[in-house]
């Protein structure tokens, strides 16, 4: 990974880095808080969910496309798993939480299939297209839960995501591991290519006799998988399902992928920046909270946060 | 020549416009409430904030950008005007204040976009969340109430129809001209078709991109005139997500592309009154606002698909020509 990159690996990321490290000195010298494992972990779940959707959104944005309908899918994803241990016999049986948790991921990969579909074999764009499923499903998360919280989970799912195991929260090693499939994906797979080569010219890949439409399907299918493990712990962590649950979040993971440095316009694709993003947005958040700045400030300094790096990184690509 | 005209203009537009008639007539047969004349204008009443907004939008599309920010605008220039008009400021000079409040944010976005060479999409998410948090902070997250009588009245108030048609009329026969007889029309949608002809045409392409951003923010303020009117508060969160989605997709109902290149003015007024009109059939018929969200999504998808079909056929029937 190191090698292929055609800057030096430094270089290239250089200020994400150096964003990230100079906020966590500042905080944890400014704020007592910082360094305590406590709130490593609450970065670390926050970040996490994050950026297991980010993973997916990079490769979607990679190959010139975009996901709107992913906090939407979280949500989903959450109330019929809920639905569905709430409503089915024995469902704190082990095989009953595991089926649970597959028809969540399967949701989630329906509805990544859904835009695929929409997208490729009727031409929509994708924004259009992942805009008018983001109402759609965030409207069935709403129907489908009558617009209530719905608690009461078995123990075996709350315990899926809950927990450490060897003192790192279950759901950043999540997390780590589809960041580091994510990275290989990208750097040394075919669909990682492909996702490349779709975004740059498509016309082109179309042209060499590859077959566009599967391997868009197959992209958005993973972002939307990912989605669904992100809706998964979300609802395992909070120990609820929310119908509103995962507004925004697609604006946060879109925004952690360009800030990483993935052009917006497809081609040109970074996974490292993107894990670089996430932990840089994670910490701004965070040191929000811990110094204790006015909730009503946070919007506007990560806002700027954004639009700095975004106009940082596009210096450092020219 | 006339008639030709009619019918071109008939066969580009015949799908919304049967797609309004037929939900129109649904929603009529089905409810006794739906053809009154409170209910009509109620809908046109809903129609003017997401119409002002696209009004500026459909130009920032037809140069292939997009503001995700207009919304937000409209949160903050409600609150700031709010404010200047509580600080004793005439009403006139408030207004243009926040008219003021609002070309600063399209031109901070237009120039960071010209000159940083920056997605539009990326920039204005951004700006959407500043100018939210600038609203949330000036406004310290509390809604901001009383303003005088004039303001009101001229903005929401009742001449035989409520007073903010009347000015959606002229900001869209503004549009309207603006987009087809002016060369700033012509260039939007040139930098949309293709840039890099634009640039070789001598196309101030940064100047063009600015004005573009600056009218939408504008447009967004004086929605926010109207909105705050209508509501008689300033709420910091106003705009939050139905106003700027839906000043996205009824341009895009309407038939201009997200890809740039067109403007159709007409078609966007149609999107707006689709939206409008399901909102309103939907709260007749008391469906859950659950489902409106449901019932909207689908109909964007659905509105695009027959775009992309028809563009594929006229784009199969003009090849067939060449050939």
């Amino acid at each position: 990974m190191f090698a292929r990159s055609r800057s030096p690996f430094f270089h290239s990321y250089l200020g994400l880095i150096g964003a990230v490290v100079a906020i966590s000195v500042y905080l944890s010298i400014a704020s007592p808080y910082f360094l305590k494992v406590a709130n490593f972990v609450n970065i670390g779940n926050q970040i996490a969910i994050n950026l297991i959707i980010a993973v997916g959104m990079t490769l979607i944005i990679t190959s010139g496309g975009i996901d709107l309908s992913v906090g939407s899918n979280v949500a989903l994803t959450g109330i019929l798993v809920a639905l569905f241990y709430l409503k089915m016999p024995a469902s704190s049986t082990v095989p009953m939480v595991i089926l649970g948790m597959i028809l969540g991921l399967a949701t989630g990969t329906a509805i990544g299939i859904i835009n695929g579909l929409i997208i490729n074999t009727l031409g929509v764009p994708p924004f259009i297209a992942t805009l008018g499923t983001m109402g759609v499903m965030r409207g069935l998360a709403l129907i489908a839960s009558n617009g209530r919280v719905l608690y009461g989970m078995p123990k075996g799912f709350e315990s899926t995501f809950a927990g450490f195991i060897g003192g790192i929260p279950k759901p950043v090693i999540v997390a780590v591991v589809i960041a580091i499939i994510g990275v290989f994906i990208l750097g040394r797979t075919t669909l990682g290519r492909y996702a490349k080569a779709i975004g740059g010219n498509e016309r082109c890949v179309r042209v060499c006799g590859i077959n566009i439409e599967r391997h868009k399907i197959t992209i958005y299918a993973i972002g939307g998988c990912l989605a669904s493990i992100s809706g998964l712990a979300l609802t395992s962590m909070m120990n609820a399902a929310e119908p509103i649950a995962g507004n925004f979040y697609e604006l946060d993971a879109i925004a952690v992928v360009v800030m990483g440095g993935t052009n917006l316009m497809g081609g040109k694709g970074t996974m490292i920046g993107t894990i670089l993003g996430a932990l840089l947005l994670g910490i701004v958040r965070n040191g929000l909270n811990i110094m204790k700045v006015p909730a009503n400030y946070h919007q506007l300094l990560v806002g700027i946060i954004i639009l700095v790096a975004v106009i940082i990184g596009s210096k450092r690509s020219r | 020549m006339k008639t030709g005209y009619v019918f071109t203009f008939l066969r580009k537009h015949w799908g919304i416009i049967a797609t309004l008639v037929g939900i129109s007539l649904f929603f009529g047969l089905s409810s006794q409430y739906f053809f009154t004349f409170y209910n009509l204008l109620n809908i046109l009443n809903h129609t003017t904030i997401t119409l002002i907004l696209a009004m500026g939008m459909v130009f920032v599309l037809a140069s292939g950008g997009i503001d995700l920010s207009v919304g937000s605008t409209l949160g903050f220039t409600g609150v700031a005007t709010a404010l200047i008009l509580k600080a004793g400021t005439p009403p006139l000079l408030a207004a243009l204040c926040g008219i003021g409040i609002g070309a600063l944010i399209g031109a901070v976005n237009g120039t960071i976009i010209a000159k940083f060479h920056l997605q539009p999409f990326i920039v204005t998410l951004g700006m959407l969340s500043i100018v939210r948090g600038l609203a949330l902070v000036f406004s310290n997250g509390k809604p901001i109430y009383g303003f005088p009588g004039i303001f009101t009245t001229f903005f929401a108030g009742h001449v035989g129809i409520p007073t903010n048609i009347y000015l959606t009329i002229a900001i869209v026969a503004f549009g309207s001209i603006v987009a087809n007889k002016t060369r700033f029309g012509l260039y939007a949608k040139s930098i949309g078709g293709s840039e890099a002809s634009a640039h070789i045409c001598g196309v101030n392409i940064p100047l063009i991109v600015i004005l573009i951003y600056v009218q939408s923010g504008i447009f967004a303020s004086i929605t926010s005139f109207i909105y705050m009117s209508m509501m008689d508060a300033a709420e910091p969160l106003a705009g939050l997500l139905t106003e700027w989605l839906e000043a996205i997709a009824a341009p895009i109902i309407g038939g201009n592309s997200l890809s740039g290149g067109i403007i159709t003015i007409f078609g966007t007024i149609i999107g707006a009154l689709i939206l409008a009109t399901v909102r309103s059939g939907l709260n007749i018929f008391g469906v859950q606002p659950f489902y409106q969200q449901l019932f909207i999504g689908l109909i964007i998808i659905i509105s695009v698909i027959a775009d992309s079909i028809r563009q594929r056929r006229s784009r199969l029937s003009r090849e067939r020509v060449v050939t």
